[in-house]
């Protein structure tokens, strides 16, 4: 295997560099290196939202789902996936409005511009940081387990996770936004190929469709059904990841960051209805890769299985394109999600250009370090941090919605967002149950959230109208 | 119009899938050897990217 492993690394760091080279440019702005010029059109737009959106998480996490959890990984993920793209037709709209009547340098910049106060964008950057590097750490830790079973004792589980940090900054230092947009694209098509061949041989070793549905009734049938064999995909779980899923673009920078630098509104729209039929050709055959696993790996821990079915399973041209495939799911995800921090940082700092690149710049070096620690001592349950990453975030949608809703957004909702934020951090640390009585925590906070946002926004919206109205008079 | 007919086709989708469609417990009726909340879920996430596709087209507005 070790030939096909270097044949396929020599054409993938060839394309980084022609995408690095295609990306540096000398005396750039600090605009062209974060934004990427904000002139992405709607083929690359699609692939960069795809790629930063499914990446190690997708590869990994996602068999080990529908093999330990049955057939309902399709609704928490797909079907919501299904409600995003739809939501992103309006979010688009109304986000790129207010984006150019006040600026974009950053999600955390704009909420401080529209609510007139900086804690709302130092409350949205917080928790971005707080719950995007658990999201960050999976890609690399995903991508460890992988390269420490291919390459036996060659370095230890950290030693993976340094070099993968050190190349994404070196790329991101070289070529900025662009450099990571082009990388992205490279990765979502081979994530797409890589994953579709895999996911046949698996089918084909599992006797094909028919027998492997026949072989699960027969030995397991709860992986058929909902909630799962250990009972996880209730129905109020899997409402839960729908509305935390749905807030992805709202919440996570690094993709509300690709709405906004999207050349135009009509190449976000043919941007939102790719991702969906994207979502749905990759993902299914993560079902044939886990329900493989279901039937010949049932016991075995997750980086056995992922090792075993992605890996010593398959023909050796198609795992070493598997290991190149996973690392560069997990570079460009981790690159978008370090740099979508980076941006979040500077859209805060004031000041001369150079200093403030300067700081971003500290600021990614330090975010690279955090996440690097993080790594080494996370747990295996990729899919579950990830949609804890989803959850947490998605406590800052009241924030954003009112912030591209209204021309001057009630400041209460940063209360609401705040209150959400802090108690599903706690839960999360175990000082809060993360369940009431019989509601999850995360639905009930979804429903306070609702409620006491359209109260205010109520209340606010009959404000400004008599406002307006005394105005009017009064001239 | 047609924006508005989609948005409320969009949010029956939902309520109708988690409502009614996705019920614990239940494995058939099979589709293609599909058990029932596999192929359930794959045509109601396909319905959505349709009305999303549909929805990109009758969008009442555009960029400024």
């Amino acid at each position: 295997m070790t030939g096909w492993l270097i044949f396929f690394f020599a054409i993938f760091i060839a394309l980084l560099i022609a995408a690095s080279v295609k990306s540096y440019k000398r005396n750039r702005t600090s605009d062209e290196f974060m934004l990427a010029g904000s002139n992405i059109g709607a083929i690359l737009g699609f692939l960069t939202f795809a790629a930063a959106l499914f990446s190690a998480f997708t590869f990994q996490g996602m068999p080990d789902f529908f093999r330990n959890h049955g057939v309902g990984a399709w609704i928490f993920l797909a079907f919501s996936d299904g409600v995003m793209v739809f939501f992103i037709l309006w979010f688009g709209y109304k986000l790129r409005k207010r984006a150019k009547t006040t600026g974009f340098k950053g999600v955390s910049g704009l909420m401080s511009a529209c609510f007139g106060t900086p804690w709302a964008g130092y409350l949205f950057f917080i928790a971005a940081f707080i719950f995007l590097v658990p999201y960050v750490a999976i890609q690399i830790r995903g991508i460890s387990i992988f390269l420490d079973a291919t390459i036996p004792d060659a370095l230890p589980d950290w030693g993976w996770s340094v070099i993968i940090v050190i190349i994404m900054l070196i790329y991101a230092e070289i070529g900025g936004l662009k450099a990571i947009v082009f990388s992205d694209a490279i990765q979502a098509l081979l994530l797409l190929l890589v994953i579709w061949i895999i996911g046949i041989y698996c089918l084909d070793l599992a006797g094909g469709l028919t027998a492997t549905f026949e072989r699960l009734e027969e030995t397991n049938p709860a992986l058929l059904s909902l909630p799962g064999p250990n009972g996880l995909f209730t129905i109020q779980f899997l409402i839960g990841s729908t509305i935390a899923i749905m807030m992805i673009p709202v919440t996570q920078p690094q993709l509300t960051t690709r709405l906004v630098v999207m050349q135009d509104l009509r190449g976000v729209h043919r941007m939102a209805y790719a991702v969906g039929i994207f979502a749905i050709l990759v993902i299914l055959p993560t079902v044939f890769i886990g329900l493989y696993g279901a039937i010949k790996y049932p016991d075995a821990a997750t980086s056995e299985f992922i090792a075993s079915a992605l890996l010593w399973d398959q023909p050796n041209p198609v795992a070493a394109l598997a290991v190149v495939g996973l690392f560069a799911a997990c570079l460009s995800t981790t690159n978008a999600q370090i740099f979508a921090l980076g941006s979040e940082l500077r859209s805060l700092l004031r000041g001369d250009d150079h200093v403030v690149m300067r700081y971003t710049r500290i600021g990614i070096f330090v975010f690279s370090v955090v996440v690097l620690i993080f790594s080494v001592y996370m747990s295996d349950q990729l899919a579950l941090l990830a949609r804890l990453s989803f959850t947490g975030t998605a406590m800052m949608a009241p924030i954003v919605l009112c912030a591209v809703t209204f021309e001057r957004p009630p400041r209460a909702v940063i209360f609401i967002s705040a209150l959400s934020l802090l108690v599903i951090f706690l839960a999360t640390i175990g000082v809060l149950p993360m369940r009431v009585g019989a509601l999850n925590l995360d639905i009930l906070l979804y429903g306070f959230m609702l409620v006491s946002t359209l109260a205010i926004a109520g209340w606010h919206a009959r404000r400004v109208k008599v406002v307006t109205a005394s105005n009017t008079l009064k001239n | 119009m047609k924006w508005k007919l989609l948005v409320t086709l969009a949010v029956v989708c939902i309520v109708v899938a988690y409502g009614v469609v996705f019920t614990p417990g239940v494995i058939k009726p099979k589709l293609l050897s599909l058990p029932y909340v596999l192929w359930t879920g794959i045509f109601l996430t396909g319905v959505l990217v349709l009305l999303t596709y549909l929805g990109a087209r009758y969008f009442p507005h555009h960029d400024d």
